[in-house]
C-alpha cells in the first residue's frame, strides 16, 4: 500500500501559522493528498466512539430487534421458498417441516413422487398464511427501526456538531486569524454528517453483510460444498480491489471536499464584503474565481464519484462471473436431478435432490451472498470518503485550545486592587513580536488611557489581559494572581470589553445589549443604555429595544452601534472595563456625555481606554504611551506633557497642530 | 436569518410555476438530457429482458421442458432469442446462456434475470438532514445497468448535472454580488451559503424527475402490461391488476403529498437557521469569547441544530409511511394475482419459469407506478429549494434600479437635488438635502451621529437610491446611468475597512486590476501603509489572513484608504476613514489627499477638526437634513450655528 508510509499529518497549528505566513494554502488545497494510512482510518473510525457511547443502549437494541427480525424473515422465506417453488409450481413433495409445522396429512404431500393437482392447490393458503407474519414483519419492522436508526443517529451527529462549536469557540485568536470561516461551517456540516453515516458504514453494516455472506455460504455449502467455495474465492480478488482503490479515492475524496470548502468560504466572503465589491467593480473578478472554484470542485467531485462507480463495476464483474457459474451448474444439476449435499438436513425443507425448488433456494442465496459482498466493497468506497470527513472533523477537535486552564487552576477572587504587567512580550507569528517588555500597573479606581500610533500593540495588550492568548514572556497579575493560573472563565467573568470593531448579533436590541449577561432584567438594559446615552435613539427605532437588527446591523449608524456595545459592556457589571477606541465614531459632544457617565458610573472600577483622542485622554488617571510594542512613556497627561521633547508630548502636538 | 415567510404552503398553482420556470431553466440542456433519456430506455429494455433467460434456464434446463413447448407464447422482443435455441439440449442451452451472459456482465453489468443485476451509483453516504443530502443531489447521477454501458451513462449524467448546477450557482451568485445594500442588512451570509450550495441541486433534480423518470417510469409499465396481456392472457386477473395497480399506487401517493411539502419547507428553513449560527458565532468569535459566551452560543448553535433534526425526522416520517402505505398496496395486489397464476401453473395454462417473470415484472410495475407517484412527492421535497433559488434570482438588482446610459469621466461635479431617503423600514434617514462638490474641491459631511451623513454618501455612491429628488453627475441622473458608470465614477472607503482572503497587493488593486505594481506601491506610500506592509514576511504578497485578522484595525484601514486612492475615479468618498488612526497618520494622510485632490471631488465624512478644516466646504447635517454649509470660516462666523457649537464642544475638550 502506498500510503502505509504516509508521513503524519503536521499538526494543524503549525500549518496555519505556515500558511498565514508563507500563502502556501491555496497550493495545498489544491492538490489533495492522502494522508491516512489504513491504520489511522481504524483509529479515526474508533475515536466515534465516545459520541456513540452516549446512544449504545439504543444501538444494541437496534441491532437485537434487526437482527431478530432479520432471522424471522429469513426462515419465513425459506419455509415458502420450498412450499411455492418446489411444491407448487414444481410440484415436488414437501420435506419434513413442512409437515410438522402446517400439520400436513404426509401422504399426500411427503411420501409421494409428484404432488397432485388438488394438494397443490390447497398450498396456496398455506403461502398466504405464512406471507402475512412475514410482511407484517418486513414493512412494519422495517419502517419502524429506520425511523428509529434515525433518530438515533441524529442524536449522534448532534452531539459531534456541538463538541466540534464548542472547540472552534474555545481556539485562541491565533488560529481564527488565519482559519476560514466558512471552512468551519462546511466541515461542521458535512463532516460531522459523517459520523451518522460510518456508524452505520463501519459497526452496523459490515455486520450485516458479512453475516449474511456467512448465512448464504453456510446454506450453499449444503447444498454443494463446491459452490460454497466458488463464493468463498471470490471474496479475494474483491477484497484486492477494495485495497487497490483505497488510498486514490481517498486522495479524490479529499480534494472534492477541500474544494467544497473553498467554495463556501469563497461564497461566505464575497457575501460579508459586497459592499467593498460593490464599491470596487469587482463583481466581475470575484464571479470570475467563483466560477473557478466551483468548476474545480466539480471537477472533483466527478473525479471522485466516477473512481467510486467504477470500483463498484468491477467489483460487480467478478460477482457476475461467480453468480453466473453457480447458476450454470445448479441449473444443469437440476436438469439431472442429483441428490443435494447435506441431502439429510435440506430432506425437512424438501430440498434433498436438485430440482426447481433447490435451485431457486440455493440460487437466491448465492445472490444475496454476493449482493453483499457487493455492498460491503461500495461501502468500503464510501468509507473512504467517511475517513477523509472525518479526519478533518477530527482536525479541529484535536487542537488543544492555546488557552486552557491549568490543571490546578483557581478562580480569581472578587477583584480587589491591581492589574499588572509584568515585562510583557508577544507575538502573533513566531520572530514578530508585537510587544515587547511592556511594564505596567492599574489600580481599581482609575482610568488608564492606553495610547500610541496604529499599530502599537495597544488591542494586543488587552486582549492578553482577557486571556484571549497567553504572554510569550513576563506574565499578567490580577491582585498577584498570574492570570495563566486561573480560570479562564472566572477571569473573563470580571472583565467586560468594548471594542472599536462593533458587532452586533442579529437579535433585538434588548438581546444585544444583554448578550453578555442573559439573565439581567429589562430595565437593567435600560439603565446601561442611558448610561452609554443611547437610550434616546433607541427608544425612537420602530420597536424600541425590541427591534431586530439584521446580521450586519446597517440600519444602526456606526456611532449607534458603539453605544449599544458600550452598553453591553456595562450591563456585565465588571469590576474590570477595557474600551477599545470604542468612541471612535461618536462625535464629540456624544462622546463627552458618554464619557462623563462612563467615569461616575466607573468610579470603583478599573477602566482602560484605547483611544487617540485628547478630549478623551485628558480625563484618565494615568496615560501610557506605547510604541512600537514598547511602553515609552506613563504617568498623567499634565506630567507627560510636561516632559520636554518627550514622546507623548510629540503625539500630542502632532494631533493639536493638525 | 432564514426568512420565516418560507415556511408557509406552497399552492399546487405556485408548485407548476415553478416547475416551469425550472424548465426554462434546463431547456439549454435539451439535447443533453435527450441523449440521457435515451440511454435510460437502453438500459430499461435490459432490464425488461432480463427475466427471460431466467424462464428459459427455469423451463428448458431445470425443469426440461422442450424449447418451443412452453404453454405461453414469448412476446417478439424475446422470440428471435428463443429460436436461436430450439433443438438445442439442455447443456448447450446453459452455454449459450453464459455466453450471452458473459457479454452482458462486461456490457451491462447485468443478466439472468434479476439474481444479479447491478446499477452504477456514485452516491456517498449522507447525513441527516436536507444539507448532506443536497450534496448528492448536486452530484446526482446513475444508471440502471452497470459494466461499460453502466459506466457510460453515469459519467454522462454526471456531467449534465454538474453543468445545470454551476450554472446555476454562477447565476446565484451573481445575482448575490448584485444586490443592493439594503438588501443585505436582513439577508444573512449563512442563508446565501445555504441557498447557493444546497438550495440550487433541487433543480437539477427537479429536471431530471419530471423530463427523465416519467417517460423511463411509462416505458415500463406499457411493455409489462403489453407483455403480460401478450404472454399471459390464459389468466385474465394478472392482466387485470396489472393495469389497476397504476391508479392505486397514485391515489395512496397523492394522499400525503400536502403535508411533506410543509415538512420540508420547516426543515430546510431550520437548516439554514444553523448554518447562519454559526456564521455568526464563527465571525464574532472576538466578541464571543471576550463576552464570555461561548457556551450560550454553543448552546444556540445545539437548540438550532436539534430544531433542524426534528423537523427532518418530521419529514422522515412522512416518507416512511409513503413507503409503507405502498408496500401494503403491492402486497395486497400480489395476494389477489398469487392465487391465479398458481392455478394456472398446476393446470398447465403456465409454466413454472413464467412465475419468475411475473414476479419480476410485478416488482417492476410496482416500482415504476410509485415512481411515478413519487415525482409529485420528490417534486414537493425540491419546490421548496426551488423557490429559493428563485427568491434570489428575482430580487430586484442594482442593475435594475439604474438606467443603462454612460458618461465618460465626470468633468464638472456632483450635484445633490433636494434628496430624500427613507430605509425600507420606514426610517427617514436623509430628508430634502442639497449640496454641489465640484471635481478638485473637498467636501466634508459633518454632523452628530445618527445624523444621516453615511446614508447620503451611499446616495451618492448609488448604492441606494432617493426616494425624491436626484444626484446629478455633471447634470446627469445619476439613476439614469449603468451601474458599472455609476461605480466607475464613485471610490467609496467604508467605515470599517474589509479585506479578502487574498494577498495585500490585490487587495489594494480590487478596483483597478490594470494598476501596476507602482502605482500600489505609491497608493500605500501615500497611505502610509508602505512601511508595515513592507515589514510583512512577504511584502506586498503577503495573504491576508480571514478578515486580515494579523492585522491591527488602523493597518486594515490604510489598505482600505489606499485601495480608494490607487482607483482614480474622479470622486472618493471617504466615510470615516480616519476615525481609528492615529493622529500622525491621520495628518499626515490628510495632507496626502489634499496634494492628490486635483483632479478629484473628495467627499469626507469626519469628525475631527484636523480634517475638517481644510474642506472647502462643510455641510453640517442634522437629523437627516442639510442644515449649515459653507467653508469652515463662514460657518464659524454664524453666531449660534449648529456647526459652530458643534466645533466649540470639540475643541474645548481638546485644548
Amino acid at each position: 500500500m502506498p500510503d502505509g508510509v504516509a508521513r503524519e499529518p503536521a499538526p494543524l497549528n503549525d500549518r496555519v501559522s505556515e500558511t498565514a505566513a508563507s500563502g502556501s494554502e491555496a497550493r495545498d488545497l489544491f492538490h489533495g493528498h492522502d494522508d491516512l494510512s489504513f491504520r489511522r482510518v481504524v483509529q479515526i473510525f474508533l475515536r466515534t466512539w465516545p459520541f456513540i457511547r452516549p446512544a449504545i443502549r439504543h444501538l444494541v437494541v437496534f441491532v437485537l430487534v434487526s437482527v431478530v427480525v432479520a432471522v424471522f424473515i429469513a426462515a419465513l422465506g425459506f419455509v415458502i421458498t420450498g412450499l411455492m417453488n418446489g411444491g407448487i409450481v414444481g410440484g415436488k413433495p414437501l420435506g419434513q417441516l413442512h409437515i410438522t409445522i402446517y400439520g400436513l396429512d404426509p401422504a399426500v404431500y411427503l411420501d409421494v413422487a409428484e404432488l397432485g393437482p388438488d394438494a397443490r392447490r390447497s398450498l396456496r393458503w398455506l403461502v398466504i398464511l405464512t406471507t402475512i407474519p412475514l410482511v407484517t414483519a418486513a414493512i412494519g419492522g422495517g419502517a419502524g427501526l429506520y425511523y428509529y436508526s434515525v433518530w438515533i443517529f441524529q442524536g449522534i451527529n448532534q452531539r459531534m456538531r456541538v463538541a466540534l462549536i464548542d472547540r472552534l469557540q474555545a481556539q485562541s485568536l491565533n488560529y481564527h486569524a488565519s482559519a476560514r470561516t466558512g471552512d468551519a461551517i462546511y466541515r461542521v456540516y458535512q463532516d460531522t454528517a459523517m459520523v451518522t453515516a460510518i456508524i452505520r458504514a463501519i459497526f452496523l453494516e459490515p455486520m450485516m453483510f458479512a453475516g449474511r455472506f456467512l448465512f448464504a455460504l453456510a446454506i450453499v455449502a449444503a447444498f454443494d460444498p463446491l459452490l460454497a467455495a466458488l463464493l468463498a474465492v471470490a471474496t479475494v480478488p474483491v477484497l484486492v480491489l477494495g485495497r487497490v482503490f483505497s488510498s486514490p479515492l481517498r486522495r479524490a475524496f479529499r480534494t472534492a471536499r477541500e474544494r467544497n470548502s473553498v467554495l463556501t468560504s469563497w461564497i461566505q466572503e464575497s457575501v460579508l464584503g459586497v459592499r467593498v465589491v460593490k464599491a470596487t467593480r469587482s463583481e466581475a473578478v470575484r464571479e470570475r474565481s467563483f466560477r473557478d472554484y466551483s468548476l474545480g470542485a466539480f471537477d472533483a467531485a466527478f473525479r471522485s464519484r466516477v473512481m467510486l462507480t467504477v470500483l463498484g463495476i468491477l467489483a460487480f464483474v467478478v460477482i457476475g462471473l461467480v453468480v453466473l457459474a453457480t447458476q450454470s451448474a445448479a441449473a444443469m444439476w437440476s436438469n439431472a436431478e442429483t441428490s443435494t449435499f447435506a441431502r439429510n438436513v435440506l430432506l425437512g425443507f424438501g430440498f434433498a435432490i436438485w430440482n426447481l425448488g433447490s435451485f431457486t433456494a440455493a440460487t437466491a442465496r448465492i445472490g444475496e451472498g454476493l449482493g453483499s459482498m457487493n455492498a460491503l466493497i461500495s461501502l468500503w468506497g464510501r468509507a473512504q470518503d467517511m475517513a477523509v470527513g472525518l479526519g478533518r472533523v477530527f482536525e479541529v477537535l484535536d487542537l488543544e485550545p492555546d488557552i486552557q486552564d491549568a490543571p490546578d487552576a483557581r478562580a480569581l477572587p472578587p477583584f480587589q486592587a491591581v492589574v499588572r504587567f509584568r515585562n510583557v512580550g508577544f507575538g502573533y507569528l513566531p520572530g514578530r513580536l508585537v510587544l515587547t517588555d511592556v511594564d505596567l500597573a492599574a489600580r481599581r479606581g482609575t482610568v488608564t488611557a492606553i495610547v500610541g500610533p496604529t499599530g502599537s500593540g495597544k488591542s494586543t495588550l488587552m486582549s492578553l489581559l482577557l486571556r484571549l492568548a497567553d504572554p510569550d514572556t513576563g506574565s499578567i497579575e490580577i491582585d498577584g494572581h498570574d492570570l495563566r493560573g486561573l480560570e479562564v472563565d472566572s477571569l473573563r467573568s470580571q472583565i467586560a470589553l468594548a471594542t472599536q470593531e462593533n458587532i452586533l448579533f442579529s437579535d433585538t436590541v434588548l438581546e444585544n445589549i444583554r448578550y453578555a449577561a442573559p439573565g439581567a432584567s429589562r430595565d437593567a438594559a435600560v439603565a446601561a443604555a442611558k448610561v452609554v446615552c443611547a437610550d434616546e435613539f433607541i427608544a425612537a427605532l420602530p420597536n424600541g429595544y425590541d427591534t431586530p437588527l439584521g446580521e450586519r446591523a446597517t440600519k444602526l449608524s456606526s456611532g449607534q452601534r458603539q453605544r449599544i456595545v458600550i452598553a453591553r459592556a456595562v450591563i456585565k457589571d465588571a469590576p474590570i472595563l477595557i474600551l477599545d477606541e470604542p468612541t471612535a465614531a461618536l462625535d464629540a459632544e456624544t462622546e463627552l456625555r458618554v464619557l462623563d457617565n462612563l467615569k461616575s458610573w466607573g468610579s470603583d472600577r478599573c477602566i482602560f481606554l484605547i483611544t487617540h483622542r485628547l478630549s478623551t485622554i485628558r480625563r484618565a488617571d494615568t496615560v501610557a504611551y506605547l510604541r512600537d510594542g514598547q511602553l515609552r512613556e506613563t504617568g498623567t497627561h499634565d506630567a507627560l506633557l510636561a516632559r520636554p521633547d518627550g514622546a507623548y508630548r510629540r503625539f500630542v502636538s502632532a494631533e493639536a497642530d493638525g | 436569518m432564514a426568512e420565516p415567510a418560507i415556511a408557509e404552503r406552497i399552492s399546487s398553482r405556485e408548485t407548476f410555476w415553478l416547475l416551469g420556470r425550472s424548465l426554462r431553466f434546463v431547456w439549454p440542456h435539451r439535447k443533453q438530457i435527450g441523449i440521457k433519456l435515451a440511454l435510460t430506455l437502453v438500459g430499461l429494455s435490459i432490464v425488461l429482458f432480463l427475466p427471460w433467460p431466467l424462464k428459459i434456464l427455469i423451463d428448458h434446463v431445470v425443469m426440461g421442458l422442450p424449447v418451443g413447448s412452453s404453454p405461453t407464447p414469448y412476446p417478439p422482443y424475446v422470440s428471435w432469442f428463443v429460436e436461436l435455441l430450439v433443438g438445442l439440449t439442455p447443456l448447450q442451452i446453459v452455454w449459450v446462456i453464459v455466453a450471452v451472459s458473459l457479454l452482458g456482465i462486461f456490457l451491462v453489468g447485468a443478466f439472468g434475470g434479476g439474481v444479479a443485476r447491478d446499477n452504477a451509483s456514485g452516491g456517498l453516504s449522507e447525513g441527516l438532514d436536507s444539507a448532506t443530502q443536497s450534496e448528492n443531489q448536486a452530484n446526482e447521477s446513475g444508471s440502471r445497468v452497470s459494466g461499460l454501458l453502466g459506466l457510460f451513462e453515469f459519467r454522462y449524467q454526471l456531467r449534465i448535472t454538474h453543468r445545470i448546477n454551476h450554472g446555476l450557482r454562477m447565476l446565484l451568485f451573481g445575482r448575490l454580488m448584485a444586490w443592493p445594500l439594503t438588501r443585505y442588512s436582513d439577508a444573512s451570509v449563512g442563508d446565501a451559503v445555504y441557498r447557493t450550495m444546497y438550495d440550487t441541486p433541487a433543480i437539477s433534480r427537479v429536471c431530471y424527475d419530471i423530463l427523465v423518470m416519467p417517460i423511463a417510469n411509462l416505458f415500463v409499465i406499457t411493455t409489462v402490461i403489453w407483455t403480460t396481456a401478450h404472454s399471459f392472457s390464459a389468466v385474465p386477473s394478472v392482466i387485470v391488476v396489472a393495469c389497476l395497480a397504476a391508479p392505486m399506487v397514485l391515489l395512496s401517493t397523492f394522499l400525503m403529498t400536502g403535508i411533506t411539502r410543509r415538512r420540508s419547507l420547516a426543515s430546510r428553513a431550520a437548516g439554514a437557521e444553523t448554518t447562519a449560527t454559526l456564521e455568526e458565532g464563527m465571525s464574532n468569535v472576538v466578541a464571543v469569547q471576550s463576552l464570555g459566551a461561548s457556551a450560550r452560543q454553543r448552546d444556540e448553535f445545539a437548540a438550532d441544530s436539534q430544531q433542524s433534526f426534528k423537523r427532518f425526522r418530521a419529514f422522515m416520517l412522512m416518507t416512511v409511511l409513503l413507503a409503507v402505505a405502498q408496500a401494503v398496496v403491492a402486497v395486497l395486489v400480489v395476494f389477489y394475482v398469487f392465487f391465479d397464476i398458481c392455478e394456472a401453473i398446476i393446470v398447465g395454462q403456465m409454466s413454472p419459469g413464467d412465475f419468475g417473470v411475473v414476479y419480476a415484472y410485478f416488482l417492476q410495475l410496482v416500482g415504476n407506478v410509485s415512481g411515478l407517484g413519487a415525482m409529485w412527492f420528490n417534486l414537493q421535497n425540491n419546490v421548496a429549494g426551488m423557490r429559493r433559488v428563485y427568491q434570489v434570482v428575482d430580487a430586484p438588482v442594482d442593475a435594475d434600479l439604474q438606467g443603462d446610459e454612460a458618461i465618460e469621466r465626470v468633468r464638472r461635479g456632483v450635484l445633490v437635488d433636494n434628496v430624500s431617503y427613507r430605509y425600507p423600514d420606514g426610517t427617514e434617514a436623509v430628508r430634502d438635502a442639497s449640496l454641489e462638490g465640484r471635481v478638485g474641491e473637498v467636501v466634508a459631511l459633518v454632523g452628530a451621529t445618527g445624523a444621516g451623513k453615511s446614508t447620503l454618501a451611499y446616495l451618492l455612491a448609488g448604492f441606494v437610491q432617493p426616494w425624491q429628488g436626484a444626484v446629478r453627475f455633471d447634470g446627469i441622473d445619476a439613476r439614469t446611468l449603468s451601474v458599472d458608470c455609476l461605480r466607475a465614477q464613485v471610490a467609496f472607503v467604508f467605515q470599517e475597512a474589509f479585506l479578502f482572503d487574498d494577498s495585500v497587493e490585490n487587495n489594494v488593486r480590487l478596483s483597478a486590476p490594470e494598476a501596476t505594481h507602482d502605482e500600489v506601491v505609491e497608493a500605500a506610500r501615500v497611505a502610509r501603509a508602505l512601511e508595515f506592509i513592507e515589514a510583512l514576511p512577504q511584502g506586498f504578497a503577503t495573504r491576508v489572513g480571514r478578515v486580515g485578522g494579523t492585522l491591527s484595525v488602523g493597518q486594515k484601514q490604510r489598505l482600505a484608504i489606499a485601495r480608494g486612492l490607487v482607483s482614480k475615479t474622479p470622486v472618493l468618498v471617504l466615510d470615516e476613514p480616519t476615525a481609528a488612526l492615529d493622529p500622525e497618520t491621520e495628518n499626515a494622510l490628510v495632507a496626502a489627499l489634499e496634494a492628490g485632490r486635483r483632479d478629484r471631488l473628495l467627499v469626507v465624512i469626519a469628525h475631527r477638526l484636523s480634517t475638517i478644516r481644510g474642506a472647502d466646504r462643510i455641510c453640517f447635517m442634522h437629523e437627516g437634513r442639510i442644515v449649515e454649509t459653507g467653508s469652515h470660516d463662514e460657518l464659524m462666523a454664524l453666531r449660534d450655528g449648529a456647526y459652530r457649537k458643534f466645533v466649540e464642544l470639540q475643541v474645548g475638550a481638546a485644548a
